[in-house]
């Protein structure tokens, strides 16, 4: 269970957050709509203690992030997977090496047959082919580079899953898939995630419930069902627009 | 005051970073095969540009010289004072300039790159330190490859003043002959220890600026910008430190001024 109280962030002198408050409960599928520079992405950096807050806590399982207690945080990273907006993949190392990454740096896996089997295992989990693992990622596709970094992530076997924006910059294709690949993470091996986007169509095709972000504050928190009747008028432009 | 504070900020991050640097070092956490990876990548690639250079700056220095010698007939003294004069003080800085503007610039734009696309994040998540996995390695292969290719480029300057004797009708065996006649362990030594010195330099500054860059594209263009900025002011000013230094310890220890 991740616990969201109170939180509170602010950059010079723009309130990003303000004092907001919710609970994505295990094996829930939660997507956070808002505009751009709304605040999402901040959100979500909170959880796995890559951004401070200027007021209110976070907790994920039972420990509460705090970025200056190592071993705790440590510990909280190692039950997130965070698949960034963009790739993030390391441009010097094969897809091999950045897949199995996560695993030697935790030292998860030892036995090198057994990263192989996992790498294998997560890349077809997400349709990629095995011919790529000695590919660079600047000789793969954007949409290819984005499925290696969730296959990235989902080697080291999160118990809690976040996404940044996973469909920016994929086509209608991939987008489907991945919502597809989300919805089967969370049915099967019943991973709590958290997707923060502004892309309505995969909210409303995968997600348990939608919170609506607008000016710092929770303007909807509901189920999809309930999202498509709401009088939010944020909730409706985005509606229309979709 | 805020340019001030921006200042100590600065320089105290810079110090704060090569303390675990070498902490890590210390713990044994540097991965030697990524470090010899690094040195071709920075340090073979440089290798051309450094000759080029110093065979140019050699000569130049041996082109200045001998104007001023040809004044009082001392045209004899072109080796010894040309290369004590290069060695000493022009040689290093002169290239250390060059290595800051290839070594020090790709180095922070590939650590800024990697900050700004989330990789340094990612590696953070994925359960590693950054400095121990990318950092490091970058330090020690540009402290490496910045002393080794200063000490070519320096033996290089000797070899381009040479050239230049040859070309205006001084024997080259008198230019070389001349040579131990003025340049003095001393001299040798300090530039030794201004190439070192200028190499962890472009090394720290490099990859703290690299690493520390935010905000996209620009970030990336700023921390370039700074680190070219911090990197040409640093070697002035240690140039200037270190001269001092010299000039003092020579004085004390009464070992000549050349």
């Amino acid at each position: 269970m991740i616990v969201i109280e109170k939180l509170s962030k602010s950059f010079t002198n723009l309130k990003v957050l303000n004092e907001i408050s919710f609970s994505v409960p295990s094996g829930e599928c939660l997507f956070v709509l808002g505009k751009s520079g709304v605040g999402k992405s901040v959100l979500l950096k909170h959880i796995v203690g890559l951004e401070t807050p200027d007021s209110g806590s976070v907790i994920v399982g039972n420990k509460k992030v705090d970025v200056s207690d190592i071993v705790i945080l440590s510990q909280i990273r190692k039950q997130c997977g965070l698949v960034f907006q963009f790739p993030a993949l390391l441009d010097s190392v094969t897809v091999f090496e950045n897949i199995s990454f996560g695993l030697r740096a935790r030292g998860l896996l030892k036995n090198s047959k057994e990263i192989e089997i996992r790498v294998k295992e997560k890349l077809s989990l997400v349709g990629l082919d095995e011919s790529i693992v000695e590919k660079y990622p600047s000789q793969l596709s954007y949409g290819t580079q984005k499925r290696v970094s969730i296959a990235r992530t989902l080697a080291v076997e999160p118990e809690y899953l976040l996404f940044d924006e996973p469909t920016t910059g994929m086509d209608p294709i991939a987008t489907t898939g991945l919502n597809q690949l989300i919805k089967k993470l969370t049915a099967q091996l019943k991973i709590t995630t958290v997707v923060v986007s502004h892309d309505i169509k995969s909210a409303l095709a995968v997600a348990d419930r939608i919170i609506l972000l607008e000016n710092g504050k929770i303007v909807f928190d509901g189920t999809p069902e309930k999202f498509k009747s709401t009088t939010v008028k944020l909730a409706q432009e985005f509606q229309m627009g979709f | 005051m805020e340019a001030s504070r921006k200042l100590v900020r600065t320089f105290g991050g810079m110090i704060l970073f090569s303390l675990e640097c070498l902490v890590l070092t210390f713990q044994n956490k540097t991965k030697w095969n990524q470090v010899v990876e690094q040195i071709f990548q920075v340090g073979v690639r440089s290798l051309g540009m450094t000759i080029t250079a110093g065979l140019f700056v050699g000569a130049i220095m041996a082109i200045q010289i001998d104007l001023q010698l040809k004044d009082f007939g001392a045209e004899a003294f072109l080796g010894g004072l040309s290369t004590s004069a290069t060695l000493r003080n022009v040689g290093p800085v002169l290239i250390a300039f060059l290595l800051s503007g290839k070594v020090g610039a790709y180095t922070s734009a590939e650590l800024a790159t990697m900050g700004v696309t989330e990789q340094l994040n990612a590696i953070r998540l994925l359960g590693a330190n950054p400095i121990e996995y990318i950092i490091l390695p970058r330090i020690w292969a540009v402290v490496i490859s910045s002393f080794l290719l200063l000490i070519v480029g320096l033996m290089m300057t000797i070899f381009g003043g040479v050239m230049f004797a040859e070309i205006i009708g001084v024997n080259a065996l008198n230019y070389i002959y001349n040579i131990p006649s003025i340049v003095t362990g001393w001299s040798i030594a300090l530039s030794v220890v201004k190439s070192f010195l200028f190499g962890v330099l472009i090394a720290v500054v490099s990859c703290y600026k690299g690493y520390y860059a935010r905000g996209g594209s620009v970030g990336v263009g700023a921390a370039v910008q700074s680190c070219s900025v911090t990197n040409l002011m640093l070697i002035i000013l240690f140039d200037f430190l270190l001269s001092m230094a010299s000039s003092t310890l020579q004085d004390l220890f009464n070992v000549g001024y050349l």
